[in-house]
């Protein structure tokens, strides 16, 4: 099935006006500032409180059974050895769970059923096939060897391709049709016929793009109590999204989001792995119900490895660039192919995504998209960093590069005339998203400047005269700023798209005590970035007052509001907004009682130092505690009327961008940057990148996860019937501290990109173009090891070819990664 | 990921723990850095009914010379080898290799005696006391005996032990004037196991090569010698030519196993050249 989408033109007025709350300016006492992390001492002391440190009275431990057959019927489970060994309370199979538990939550539409615990089939080494609860973990996994389970191997389908035309018992999931495409689709945009009519060269080229994923310190894990009194739950967990779509495990167990609290614990590494957790807090409720006590259930290393919810994209592209003779791009057509794994929980979410920005930083005229999403043996795709768009990055680099060696142009030449010229922003590109400011071609030069490509090009020629395999590789990556769901979700579907617009919203709630500390509430947990120093540094310039007097707490979701939270470099770019919103609200009601109490006129007060004091007049002040604690006890001393009582809560949603009058298309998502940009007071929570004690950690990360998923891992992810599929993952090399590929990098803040002012003459938009430059050593992550010869290669001159074109591939993912390590990067350069 | 029921003993003495090794028989395991053996009860791998833990046993960490040897007790730590001077100045080969073992908090618990008990054809210490002509002592609570290094391993995960039987010291003879050493490894990551590991010792006397002896691991067997290699290398000057050929002898002698980082073709083509590399440095090291 094919959509077409006519090119868009945005209204005159599209972009709208700015809700900026503060103007940029400079000085600030403690925004941007390199001060400790508020985090830093209960984590360096061990005092984070992660799920493994939650116990409750009378809790007992789960482990979980898992398959050691990539695909097959179970024909029969026998569990009264397990049930019969001293200190087991429950064993539950997947057709006794099924009973009380209905099917875990899912984004796909049509849905692909799944269960916490597979019923009748299992479709994935690792697919937990049993569970049992016993007074400790030890005893759990002694029972789950007692469990004897007789399978009835099916075909194994691994290969994407074929995976498109299985038949008969390889179908995964027979109930939803006779094969194992989980969605087919093509979508257009823009004239793609008329432009490849037009060119001079089509460039195509197979591209590959293998499975990884997330490797979180602390793995997935829950601690979940059930009361039956009252039929409530009470769940311990560290997902990410748990004021967001938390709601969604009561609806798995049967139960009103009344009657489930998730309560957030410190969550120990995510970059997607820790975004849902719906199959831990499912599973858990479901056993503290059957066994009638709390519950702790925590992956252990082989269950987060084999039965994770973090693998990323794994895509076979076809892909075909028409450009003119002189290089420029005139429309990008590709197939791809990507397989999901056994099951779809997120559907399609990857691509849309990948629409968002489909284009990069490059003028291509027109878009044509084919999508096949296919089911396979393997462990099911989840969030992973970059969420499918870092590979839309990598497939243009590659494409790029495969340009200019077709043309025999120089790669950076090519990419410098395509890019989209600051004059022509707003810039819609093909698949409707809005970019709304930016000066790519200055981002560009100023980091061929860094990185001095002259120097590196000489060593380069010395080195190839070595007979070492040194490339040099350059990527130009557009990434686009905070995401709305809608983005995500709009591709579901067959007929009509599964969502319309949508807001993904950030909350918190602000107060203070009588002591005046200000207590601030985020909807989010604590997911190792620093969500209390940034909101500490936000609320202590907003009220003038030592970073000591604010505390951060997180919402469980009986008392959080909607809060979409971290995921996708969006929370604090959102969070900081609502703060900031918030703070004036009970900055005002402050001022107000502080007004009252000195008899002065709240224009003529300003907040200082931690006191509230008269303009321009020394020691004519009140201490902010003394007027919060007259506030909460002498209230009847307060006039009557509203301006006495309110307190501040603030969501920040993320402002739909108006209509597409072109009616009834898939929104792929408008760049949301108008909106959110303006409630930052510039420098606000990301600060300036070179002063920030938590920023360069998470540049070096990025690098570090291209290099990670840099072998290639199609070889590897192949689960074998006879289970060695399950052994050889545990063998899968995570990249360490010291295999970090990236020797010295460089990142700026450059010039605002937008000289435009709005009416009040503040600048438009606070926000910049930043560029990281990474110099990825590859052969150098082990001094000592056999300069440039990489596997049976290195003898024959095809092989240093071959070797080089890997080295470029992988330069160009270090550097899409690389281009993620900030939100806003924009240009980065990989040298090998 | 946790291991199934076991008895644990905790002998305070060398008797003691022979004693509980001869009653445990086949059921028993000695527990020394458990940095292996941990590992593969978490994954059931192994499902020993008794551990005999060693780390009480008092004098079996001892590193010391005696007479033209270096000894080594079983429960030496790889961080203490790794950090030692006698090491350094008497089996600078071993020092050499140790840098490639592990990660800091393996070699604080790790142990000589576990390493080459549990005897990993990609361990390096094995190649190490195979090429360094090394001994092991060996006692039970009737006899002990000492084994020779290259005799000692006898396939992968396999060695002479007999039943009952332990480690008690590991003897190296003392590095000669004229001996240069040097280990090359290849492995995926810092601190893994080798994909391949070549371990070589020269004694070179009037420019001429009087000795050679090459270690290697990551291959089928564990503490492999490649004796037609050494053999070509005696009478050559060690000259870049000498090493090439040695290399690529090398490279056709070893019998290595596919592992699943590195194929059999790719192992051969990592031995010729770290060989070549170790060659170089050891015969430099020699002068
Ligand atoms: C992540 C990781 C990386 C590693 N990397 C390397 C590496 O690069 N190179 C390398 O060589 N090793 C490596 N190791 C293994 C490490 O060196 C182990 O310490 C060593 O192999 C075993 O020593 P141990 O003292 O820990 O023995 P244990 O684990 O306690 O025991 C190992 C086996 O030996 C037996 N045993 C122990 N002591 C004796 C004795 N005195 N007499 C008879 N039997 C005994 C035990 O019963 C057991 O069967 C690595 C381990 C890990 C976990």
């Amino acid at each position: 099935m094919t959509a077409t989408f006519p090119k868009h033109i945005p209204p005159e007025g599209y972009i709208p006006p700015s809700r900026q709350q503060e103007p940029p300016r400079e000085g600030y006492k403690y925004i941007g500032q390199n001060m400790k992390r508020v985090e830093d001492p209960r984590l360096l002391t061990g005092n984070g409180q992660y799920v493994g440190d939650i116990v409750l009275p009378k809790m007992a431990h789960a482990a979980v059974l898992r398959s050691d057959r990539a695909h097959a019927r179970i024909k029969r489970i026998d569990t009264a050895k397990a049930k019969a060994l001293a200190g087991v309370y429950l064993v539950l199979t997947g057709a006794e769970a099924k009973t009380m538990t209905g099917p875990t939550a899912q984004f796909a539409s049509p849905p692909v059923v799944q269960y916490c615990l597979a019923v009748e089939r299992v479709r994935h080494v690792g697919e937990a096939v049993a569970a049992v609860v016993a007074e400790s973990r030890y005893v759990a996994e002694d029972a789950c060897e007692l469990i004897e389970v007789e399978y009835e191997d099916l075909p194994v389908v691994v290969d994407p391709e074929a995976a498109m035309t299985s038949t008969g018992d390889a179908v995964l999931h027979p109930e939803r049709g006779p094969n194992n495409i989980a969605q087919q689709r093509t979508f257009r945009f823009g004239p793609v016929d008329e432009d490849f009519a037009k060119a001079d060269v089509v460039v195509k080229r197979t591209l590959r793009w293998g499975r990884s994923g997330a490797q979180p310190l602390e793995t997935v894990g829950c601690v979940a109590a059930y009361e039956p009194g009252s039929g409530k739950f009470t769940m311990y967990t560290n997902s990410s999204f748990l004021n967001y779509v938390g709601w969604l495990v009561g609806a798995s167990l049967g139960v009103p989001a009344s009657k489930l609290n998730l309560i957030p614990c410190m969550t120990g590494g995510s970059f997607g792995s820790k975004l849902f957790t719906h199959k831990a807090m499912t599973l858990a409720g479901t056993l503290a119900r059957a066994a009638g006590r709390p519950v702790k259930y925590l992956e252990d290393r082989i269950d987060s490895i084999t039965s994770c919810d973090n693998h990323g994209s794994d895509r076979l592209y076809r892909c075909e660039l028409a450009c003119k003779r002189d290089g420029t791009m005139l429309s990008l057509r590709f197939q791809v192919i990507d397989d999901y794994g056994a099951y779809f929980q997120f559907g399609v979410g990857t691509h849309g995504n990948s629409l968002c920005q489909i284009v990069g930083p490059y003028r291509i005229n027109s878009v044509q998209m084919e999508l096949v999403a296919v089911l396979t043996n393997k462990c099911q795709q989840g969030a992973y960093r970059g969420f499918g768009s870092e590979v839309t990055n990598w497939m243009l680099e590659r494409m790029a590069d495969a340009a200019a060696d077709e043309l025999a142009l120089d790669p950076v030449e090519l990419r410098r005339k395509n890019l989209i010229q600051p004059d022509q922003f707003p810039y819609v590109i093909p698949s409707g998203n809005i970019y709304d400011s930016g000066n790519y071609p200055a981002v560009l030069e100023e980091a061929l400047r860094i990185a001095d490509l002259p120097q590196w090009k000489k060593l380069r020629a010395e080195a190839r005269a070595q007979g070492r395999c040194v490339g040099i590789g350059v990527a130009t990556c557009q990434e686009r700023s905070v995401f709305s769901a809608t983005e995500f979700w709009s591709l579901n579907g067959t007929e009509n798209p599964g969502f319309t617009l949508t807001s993904s919203p950030e909350s918190t709630q602000l107060r203070i005590d009588p002591t005046g500390t200000i207590h601030v509430t985020l909807g989010s947990p604590c997911w190792g970035n620093s969500p209390e120093t940034m909101a500490t540094q936000i609320v202590a310039e907003q009220f003038q007052v030592d970073p000591s007097q604010v505390n951060v707490v997180y919402a469980d979701t009986q008392s959080g509001f909607n809060s979409t939270g971290p995921g996708g470099s969006r929370f604090t770019v959102m969070i900081a907004g609502a703060i900031v919103g918030a703070a004036k609200r009970v900055k005002d009601k402050l001022l107000r009682v502080a007004g009252h109490m000195m008899e002065t006129d709240v224009a003529d007060l300003e907040l200082r130092d931690g006191k509230i004091g008269v303009k321009g007049v020394p020691g004519k002040e009140k201490p902010l505690g003394e007027v919060a604690l007259f506030a909460h006890y002498f209230r009847l001393n307060l006039p009557e009327g509203d301006d006495f009582r309110e307190r501040a809560r603030r969501e920040l949603r993320v402002r739909p961008p108006a209509h597409d009058d072109a009616g009834g298309r898939p929104q792929p998502s408008r760049d949301l940057l108008p909106d959110h940009g303006q409630h930052v007071p510039r420098g606000a929570g990301r600060g300036r990148p070179e002063d920030r004690q938590d920023v360069h950690p998470r540049l070096r990360c990025g690098p570090r996860r291209g290099h990670g998923r840099e072998p290639d891992d199609a070889r590897r992810a192949h689960p074998r019937r006879d289970g060695a599929g399950h052994r050889h993952r545990a063998l899968r090399e995570v990249p360490l501290r010291r295999e970090r590929p990236a020797r010295d990098r460089d990142v700026r803040r450059l010039p605002d990109p937008d000289a435009r002012r709005d009416a009040a003459g503040d600048p438009r938009r606070a926000r910049r173009d930043a560029l990281a430059v990474h110099r990825v050593r590859h052969q150098g992550r082990r001094r000592r090891r056999p300069d440039g010869r990489a596997r049976s290669a290195h003898a024959s001159g095809r092989g240093r070819a071959l070797v080089l074109r890997r080295a470029l591939r992988r330069a160009a993912a270090h550097a899409a990664q690389g281009a993620r390590a900030r939100a806003r990067g924009r240009a980065a350069i990989g040298v090998r | 990921m946790k291991p199934p029921p076991f008895e644990y003993v905790r002998p305070g003495s060398l008797p003691e723990a022979l004693d509980a090794l001869a009653r445990h028989g086949a059921t028993g395991r000695i527990l020394a850095g458990g940095q292996s053996l941990v590992p593969m009860m978490n994954l059931r791998l192994v499902k020993p009914a008794v551990l005999i833990d060693i780390n009480r046993v008092p004098g079996l960490a001892e590193i010391r010379v005696d007479g033209g040897e270096l000894v080594i007790g079983a429960l030496a730590r790889h961080a203490a080898l790794l950090g030692s001077a006698l090491v350094r100045k008497h089996c600078p080969l071993m020092a050499d290799a140790y840098r490639w073992v592990g990660h800091g908090p393996i070699r604080n618990r790790g142990t000589l005696g576990g390493n080459i008990s549990h005897a990993d054809p990609a361990s390096e210490m094995p190649a190490v006391l195979a090429a360094c002509d090394a001994t092991i002592g060996v006692r039970s609570a009737k006899q002990s005996r000492t084994i020779p290094a290259a005799g000692f391993f006898t396939g992968a995960l396999a060695t002479a032990l007999a039943e009952g039987e332990m480690v008690t010291e590991i003897r190296v003879p003392l590095a000669q004037p004229g001996q240069g050493a040097a280990w090359e490894e290849a492995a995926n990551r810092k601190g893994d196991f080798a994909m391949a590991g070549v371990g070589v010792l020269v004694t070179v006397a009037g420019g001429k090569c009087t000795h050679a002896a090459i270690g290697v691991a990551g291959m089928a067997k564990p503490g492999t010698r490649l004796s037609a290699t050494e053999k070509r290398l005696v009478g050559t000057a060690l000259d870049a030519a000498a090493i090439a050929a040695a290399a690529r002898a090398a490279r056709e002698e070893v019998r290595p196993s596919t592992s699943y980082h590195a194929d059999a073709t790719y192992k051969r083509e990592l031995v010729e050249t770290l060989a070549a590399r170790a060659l170089a440095a050891a015969r430099d090291r020699a002068r």
